[in-house]
């Protein structure tokens, strides 16, 4: 069995035996393309993992499985707190502003009004898309849009954060202020799980997880 | 005893302000001078000048449309009079609001003013009209001369709280004025499609003793009426809202559905209002469509059978002019349901992300259900609008509410086809359904006896509803209409059901 878990301590989130196959074509043609194959995998407070793996090799199934946007076939899943997730591409309404993502969101989340807008305040300044508060998603670049995307998941300061390739379309200054995000969120015990394809990234993490074959491996 | 005195101290209040209010413009004497002059002398210049025009254009002329000029003298000396009260008098009276005075105190001594400033201008013209031809019917004249300055007044106030500089909102009052006076009823045909929703198209046909012949059942002084009544509640809502100042809001818990819905349809009715080419969509589509049965429909007599007290009678009719209150629906159903699949499909990936982030599929669903209701509405009342200047139903309520059921219908199978289908095969059959049943099953022209598929698609009951409302005199399908109401419900269940198990995320187990 391939385990995948932090060296010490408790878990914020544990997935365990978790299998997943996807079906393709046409009865009799159908056929089941196995993807995940029983993987392990857990996040202890205070930790940033990242999960890395080739193209195809289920990084985006397993993350929507944590998350439960993707019901598993095998396994089993749990978790504390909160959970705030950033697909891999930006999912909002076309027709509603950043600021009327993050009041959508903020009742999503149970937040209060006044938090919620000094979180979203926050976040605007960490990022620095203040100026495009009142612009509809529609007519936002690659970039920004990216921000709203990754805003959306930071917003309520969850316990757990599962982030997709976040900083896929950030600058570099953009980026580096991403890692200062996670550094504040890493200090005040939130835990961090990021699949990323950089290699720079490496020295970042505190551990990281490779799918390969369907199966978490360490690496 | 307390109560009373509070009543009383009240009225007293509300007549205080009127009298200053009226003090205050009676202070500017270019005011009083307006409100007497232009009134006199439009009168006397004009009237016998626009009653030749008029007869010239195809209108009645003479005497009548004599009299009509005192109308539209106290209407656009109203309407001048209300625009500047709602603009100077837009600071000062949130102040007074903010200073305790009860909103609707100063919104009922706002329009009393502006309502006497009208009956000053209105009482001048009558008067020169008196001294300068005579007055046939004075109580008619008097009348329409009132339901002109309250129209014009509401036209004042709205203009006051849209356009801030003077120059643009007079002209622009002139404008409707314009409009309405020389493109109206009394310069013309009474017929003229077009012209039937001009503001005082029924007074000025009521005024002048012309009978339009498309008033229905509440006939011109009905119409006439409706429009006066409406005027007074779109000055009312103005006022409050140009004087409304801001209050702390009443907060829901956070996290509970109320929050999560009201924010939910708050949200949905904004992303459907910035869908521009669905709004010019959903009112072009009806109009064109409802328009064109009217020339293309071919000019013969048609049968129906319907029940009518407790028996089959066979109606009779003229195909042209039922033919648009029949396409209507079919207008009506093709949108309704290609709204709510692409409300729903748009949403689809936004609305998962939501619900894993904390928003109950109920909210969730209850704001897509809302955001398709509103439009689905939204294109039954211009279809029916349209319709209505074509056709005329024996029932009109029962008429609208029919093409409601149709629209609500129609919205959620549109929910259903989208889900189950997506964009592209779903947009085929969000069209060929509505189509299919409505425009071929249930239509009277196609099938005389209506066949066992007809009594098995979605639009059946309220069709035949539609039916004993466009062409019978009292109501005999309630079999029908609880069908109809069946079909509403099973739609939202299912609609229900797949929107859980489509938006809903799967449940993780705690620690």
């Amino acid at each position: 069995m391939s385990l995948a878990g932090p060296p010490l301590g408790g878990t914020v989130l544990e997935a365990f035996g978790i299998e997943k196959a996807y079906t393709r074509g046409v009865w009799p043609l159908r056929r089941r393309l196995p993807v995940l194959r029983g993987v392990d995998l857990t996040l202890g407070p205070g930790e940033v993992v990242g999960l890395v793996g080739e193209n195809g090799s289920g990084k985006s199934t397993l993350m929507k499985i944590l998350v439960g946007a993707l019901a598993a076939d095998a396994g089993r899943v749990t978790h504390t707190g909160r959970l705030g997730y950033c697909p891999q591409e930006p999912v909002v309404y076309e027709r509603l502003t950043c600021d009327e993502h993050f009041e959508l969101f903020g009742r999503a989340y149970a937040m209060a009004e006044e938090g919620e807008r000094r979180a979203r305040r926050s976040l605007y300044a960490a990022l620095g898309f203040e100026r495009y508060a009142a612009t509809r998603t529609d007519r936002l670049s690659g970039g920004t849009l990216a921000k709203l995307n990754l805003g959306l998941a930071l917003l309520a300061d969850p316990e757990v954060l599962l982030l997709d390739e976040p900083y896929a379309g950030f600058d570099f200054d953009t980026y580096l202020r991403f890692w200062d995000l996670v550094g504040e969120r890493l200090k005040a015990g939130r835990s961090v799980l990021i699949i990323s394809h950089f290699v720079t990234d490496e020295e970042r993490f505190d551990r990281i997880v490779q799918l390969r074959d369907g199966r978490a491996v360490p690496r | 005893m307390t109560t009373r005195m509070a009543t009383v101290t009240t009225r007293m209040a509300t007549a205080l302000f009127t009298r200053r209010f009226l003090v205050a413009a009676a202070r500017n004497p270019v005011n009083v001078m307006m409100l007497v002059l232009v009134p006199v002398v439009f009168v006397v210049v004009a009237d016998g000048a626009l009653a030749d025009a008029a007869e010239l254009l195809g209108g009645k002329g003479g005497p009548a449309t004599q009299t009509a000029t005192a109308g539209w003298a106290a209407g656009f000396i109203a309407a001048i009079a209300m625009y500047f009260q709602v603009r100077a008098a837009r600071a000062t009276d949130r102040r007074l609001v903010l200073a305790g005075l009860a909103p609707a105190r100063l919104v009922g001594a706002r329009m009393a003013a502006g309502l006497a400033l009208a009956l000053v201008a209105a009482a001048a013209s009558l008067a020169t009209l008196a001294a300068r031809t005579g007055i046939d019917n004075p109580g008619r004249a008097v009348a329409g001369t009132l339901m002109y300055a309250v129209i014009y007044l509401a036209t004042g106030a709205l203009i006051g709280a849209l356009v801030a500089g003077p120059v643009n909102g007079t002209v622009l009052i002139l404008f409707v004025w314009i409009l309405d006076v020389f493109f109206g009823a009394a310069f013309g045909s009474a017929d003229r499609v077009g012209t039937r929703a001009l503001p005082t198209h029924f007074v000025t046909l009521w005024m002048t003793d012309l009978p339009s012949r498309h008033g229905g059942r509440i006939g011109d002084l009905g119409w006439s009426l409706a429009w006066t009544a409406a005027a007074i509640t779109v000055s009312w809502t103005v006022i409050t809202r140009t004087s409304r100042i801001a209050r702390p809001r009443r907060r829901s818990a956070p996290g509970s559905v109320v929050y999560q819905l009201t924010t939910g349809v708050r949200m949905g009715l904004r992303e459907v209002g910035r869908n521009r080419v669905l709004w010019a969509l959903l009112v072009a589509v009806p109009t064109v469509f409802v328009l064109l049965t009217v020339p293309t429909t071919p000019k013969h007599y048609q049968t129906l059978a319907l029940p009518e007290a407790g028996r089959t009678i066979t109606v009779r009719f003229w195909f042209p002019d039922t033919h648009p209150g029949f396409m209507a629906p079919t207008a009506i159903a093709s949108l309704a349901a290609l709204v709510g699949l692409f409300t729903v499909l748009d949403a689809r990936s936004a609305d998962r992300r939501l619900a894993l982030a904390g928003f109950r599929p109920g909210p969730l669903l209850a704001s897509r259900l809302a955001t398709i209701a509103f439009s689905a509405l939204l294109t039954t009342a211009v279809s029916l609008a349209v319709t209505a200047a074509v056709f005329d139903a024996r029932q009109w309520g029962l008429y609208i509410a029919a093409n409601t059921l149709i629209a609500l219908t129609y919205g959620l199978i549109g929910v259903l086809i989208g889900s189950l289908l997506g964009r592209v095969g779903g947009v085929f059959i969000a069209f060929l359904i509505p189509f299919l049943d409505l425009g071929i099953e249930q239509s009277p022209m196609l099938n005389p006896e209506l066949s066992a598929l007809a009594h098995a698609t979605p639009g059946y009951g309220a069709s035949r509803v539609l039916y004993d409302a466009a062409l019978t005199p009292s109501f005999d399908e309630t079999g029908p209409l609880l069908i109809a109401f069946a079909w509403l419900g099973g739609l939202l269940l299912a609609a229900v059901v797949l929107f859980r198990h489509t938006a809903a995320p799967s449940r993780h187990a705690p620690h």
